[in-house]
């Protein structure tokens, strides 16, 4: 097909997709259905809650909104119907979201507010139903996001919320989803600024839900990580212990680790602590409900360095060795700091007890060759990364 | 994502699989798609029961999906179509057990000649529904005994289950259950090259 | 039974061992030029670095020879945005520092440097740095560590990028201190960087980083072998490596991660013979060109990469690439440009 004589239906395609997506705010998907040929129909087409486009019509539509556009930056940039270019941009960028500059012309339409930023929130929601990973999108999508929260006439709360329900769609789509979930850990960061327990929580609980239904999505479980890090600080600095309230199994596995140290958990074991404990406990029935998953075994070595990191600090020989923390000018420890040092070491050593009993179970010749090489790989990680020596010699 | 799309039962007839009952959860797939999606694992399904051996069990890789196939003695067979995550051992009780159940509530004399319509069993939307959180269906540790692994034949491709000189692309071209629409699908879907993010 | 690793399985048979080279230089010099109107209209976004990939594989390939010298230095000259210094993807588009750094890159090995209008990249780099040391990719402001190695490998390139304090220059120079700083803040537990502090670690962003150390001869400040463990436990049972956990191999991410080890001198922690054969598997014996995976298409991004990998790997018939700067190094070499590479 002639590019000229395409011109007109173009435009018609286009103002149609721009009329569609600007009414319609139950749209939230766009796909484009293959066809053989033009039928001399409309190539658009509405049901549920998409909007298809018959694949015939994407090349000469693409072709002519990307020349209409390159033309008009080639001309002087003032008389320009704004309109027009808004559906020229959509067009492009609904077939193909990396041409990082069109993205930036929209930024300039939206900064002379020829654009509603709730519209181009709307239509970038589209994008990412066709390209769930496009990193384009993302940043554009940030950038709208800020100058909406600027003005300060929205709940940010909802915008927030709203924005994490997208990231989901989009980690769902596409797994590993590398920008959904950089965009979403950015979300929990604005969130913690507005409400910091509140939004822990509520991520701290849709992320274990997440997990368990995606058990091979290494960026799920690295997001929860840094809501545990997050959460583990939060119940360190607040001493708010509102975690005993919220898994009731927490206690029992902890308790059961303490116990067999003779720790009293709950008057001396730091916080955090059984949170982690918690997750580590999850992790193990994982391992053994989905057999070979690299992701679990990586979210296991977290879940370890981040115990050892809030073991009782004074345990830590670079804080021993340190006049300024609880040791007296001689060196010699103070009694406080002897029982902390105590109370560390024996969390350790009920660690390492955890640790081997469950390793044992997945050293025998009966597993996978999979799950015997991460096994085996987690042994080896433990003594060389994780300095856990006395592991090799158990 | 842990996911079932589709539960299947099939009687693996001396020519060809006669469809005893199907049903499919295809809500996270497209609109456009999903019926297109719908006929080609339907179309699968049959395939691998008529090139499954009689009192086999079968695990096949086809692109994002598993398909997992049962073939009991009396040639009662069950398709479960699944995506990688979902663990294969439940795949199979799951077969398994709505075999049994079929078995017990519609007798083997009407098998080979039945229609999807005319067989009163309508609780494969049931299994197919509690069985998407594998961890709650069953418990796992019961379901290691029940099934002995080693008696599964896994396949990296659906290649290797087909007949010597068959090629997957050239059954669908000429299959007459499958629409245009499907078979453009299918095209695309095999065009598709992914490409990664770049550096400078 | 075991799960099915997510791998891909070569056929001993009929996968290409030998290096086809000639075929690679005939898929580079013909590509593009039979491109449609839609093919030309969605990849003129990214056309320098497009540029910069065709451009290196043919010097890696000692066949600088064939290509005209004048059309990529005129083409960089359309693509340069005087008012701020920068370079675009392709005339008429706005400026990035990707583009800018492949601009720098493709003038390096034509050894047009001095044709550069070096002072307004410099301007044009310092005008994107952040507060916190990080670097915007453009005036938008969207931060990225791949952003900060392409400032520091633009002004290494250039000759404009001072690593002593004491040097008279520094009045136009980067923000050096903090500018490592925030790269060292994007380290994770597993040894691994991400694209900003608390970012999943991923092997691209990590050759990013550590080629930033690399640049700025700061790779002491990182523990060398815990990231090593990690970038190591990426080689699947195909030799193919993968840039996450539970991802397919990638004939790039083989780039990525040996280029690293390179750096931090651990080539050797995994199997290069395994590595060899899974990107050699990789060609388009047909058309020539490499693709991610066996069987796949090719494109000029994967060349590039499966060839310098290669190189990297002590493949004969190849001049010796930089992992650095992912440019042969006799270019690096001539321009008297050092980078820390650990032994």
């Amino acid at each position: 097909m002639l590019q000229e004589d395409f011109y007109p239906a173009a435009e018609k395609i286009l103002s149609d997709i721009l009329h569609i997506i600007k009414n319609d705010h139950t749209l939230t998907v766009v796909e484009i259905i293959p066809s053989l040929s033009n039928t001399n129909k409309s190539p658009i087409h509405r049901e549920e809650r998409s909007l298809g486009l018959e694949s015939w019509c994407v090349q000469p539509v693409y072709c002519h909104a990307y020349k209409c556009v390159s033309d008009i930056r080639k001309r002087s940039r003032k008389n320009i119907d704004c309109g027009k270019l808004n559906s020229l941009l959509i067009g492009v960028l609904l077939i193909n979201p990396e041409v990082t500059t069109f993205w930036n012309m929209r930024k300039d339409l939206l900064n002379n507010a020829k654009i509603d930023p709730h519209f181009e929130l709307r239509f970038c929601s589209l994008v990412l139903s066709r390209k769930p990973k496009c990193s384009d999108v993302y940043a554009h999508r940030k950038w709208v996001l800020q100058k909406i929260m600027k003005r300060n006439h929205d709940d940010k709360c909802e915008l927030l919320l709203n924005e994490m329900a997208l990231c989901e769609i989009a980690a769902d789509r596409y797994s590993n989803n590398y920008h959904a979930w950089t965009h979403r850990l950015w979300c929990l960061h604005q969130g913690m600024q507005i409400n910091q327990k509140q939004f822990l929580i509520r991520e701290l609980n849709w992320s274990h839900a997440w997990i368990q239904k995606h058990v091979s999505d290494y960026s799920g479980f690295f997001y929860r990580q840094q809501v545990l890090s997050c959460l583990s600080e939060y119940l360190q600095v607040e001493n708010d212990d509102f975690v005993f309230d919220w898994f009731s199994s927490v206690d029992k596995a902890f308790n059961e680790l303490c116990s067999s140290q003779q720790i009293c958990s709950t008057v001396d074991a730091p916080l955090p602590l059984k949170l982690i404990f918690n997750e580590l406990n999850l992790n193990s029935q994982m391992v053994g409900d989905f057999e070979a998953h690299e992701a679990l075994w990586y979210h296991r070595r977290f879940n370890l360095y981040l115990f050892k990191k809030y073991l009782p600090a004074a345990y830590d020989r670079e804080f021993s060795s340190n006049s300024e923390f609880g040791h007296t000018r001689e060196g010699v420890p103070s009694e406080k700091n002897k029982k902390i040092e105590s109370l560390g070491a024996q969390l350790r050593s009920g660690l390492i007890s955890y640790e081997n009993l469950f390793l044992k179970q997945y050293k025998s010749g009966k597993i996978d060759a999979a799950t015997e090489k991460y096994s085996s790989r987690h042994q080896q990680w433990l003594t060389r990364c994780f300095q856990l020596n006395t592991l090799s010699s158990m | 994502m842990v996911k079932l799309y589709a539960l299947n039962v099939l009687y693996k007839g001396l020519h060809s699989g006669v469809w005893l009952k199907s049903s499919y959860d295809l809500q996270t797939i497209g609109f456009f798609q999903r019926g297109s999606v719908q006929e080609f694992m339907g179309f699968v399904s049959k395939t691998i029961v008529e090139r499954t051996q009689t009192a086999t069990r079968q695990s096949v890789k086809e692109g994002e999906y598993m398909c997992h196939v049962f073939v009991r003695g009396d040639n009662l067979a069950g398709v479960v179509i699944s995506n990688h995550e979902y663990p294969h051992r439940v795949a199979h009780t799951l077969l398994t057990k709505v075999l049994d159940d079929f078995a017990s509530k519609v007798p083997a004399n009407v098998w080979p000649t039945a229609t999807e319509n005319s067989i009163d069993f309508h609780d494969l939307p049931v299994y197919l529904s509690k069985y998407q959180n594998p961890h709650e269906a069953d418990p796992m540790t019961k379901i290691q005994d029940e099934i002995e692994e080693t008696k599964i034949i896994l396949h990296q491709t659906i290649g290797a289950v087909l007949e010597r000189g068959e090629k997957l692309d050239d059954l669908v071209m000429k299959s007459e259950s499958l629409s245009m629409q499907s078979k453009a699908f299918y095209k695309t879907a095999r065009k598709t090259n992914s490409c990664c993010s770049y550096v400078g | 039974m075991a799960n099915l690793l997510k791998d891909v399985v070569i056929d001993e048979k009929s996968r290409p061992k030998q290096l086809l080279l000639e075929k690679h230089v005939d898929y580079l010099l013909k590509y593009g030029k039979d491109a449609n109107d839609f093919e030309f209209c969605t990849t003129e976004y990214l056309r320098m670095s497009g540029m910069y990939w065709v451009l290196t594989t043919l010097a890696v390939a000692k066949k600088l020879d064939t290509v005209q010298r004048d059309q990529f230095l005129d083409f960089i000259d359309e693509c340069w945005d005087s008012s701020s210094g920068g370079y675009s993807a392709c005339p008429g588009h706005d400026p990035h520092i990707l583009y800018t750094l492949s601009a720098v890159q493709i003038a390096a090995t034509l050894d047009a440097i001095e044709r550069l209008p070096s002072d307004d990249i410099v301007r044009y780099v310092r005008s994107l740095q952040n507060p916190d040391g990080s670097f915007a990719g453009d005036r938008w402001g969207e931060v990225d560590t791949r952003f900060s190695f392409c400032a520091v490998a633009t002004l290494a390139l250039l000759g404009r990028l001072h690593l002593d304090d004491n040097d008279n220059d520094t009045d136009n120079n980067i923000d050096l201190e903090s500018a490592v700083r925030f790269v060292l803040s994007c380290q994770n537990f597993d040894g691994g960087f991400g694209s900003r502090p608390n970012a999943e670690s991923h092997a691209g962003l990590i050759y990013c980083c550590v080629g930033f150390l690399s640049v700025v001869r700061r790779l002491a400040s990182i523990d060398g072998d815990t990231l090593a463990w990690w970038l190591s436990e990426r080689q699947l049972p195909s030799g193919g490596l993968n840039g996450r956990p539970e991802k397919l191999p990638d004939v790039c991410y083989s780039w990525w991660v040996i280029s690293s080890l390179t750096m931090l001198g651990r080539q050797r922690w995994i199997d290069s013979d395994r590595l060899k054969a899974y990107i050699l598997a990789s060609q388009d014996v047909e058309t020539g060109g490499f693709s991610d995976r066996p069987g796949d298409l090719p494109d000029p991004f994967h060349t590039v990469f499966g060839v310098a990998a290669l190189s990297l790997l002590g493949e004969p018939g190849l001049l010796q690439v930089s992992p650095t700067f992912c440019m042969p190094q006799q270019v690096i070499d001539r321009l008297g440009v050092t980078s820390q590479i650990l032994s």
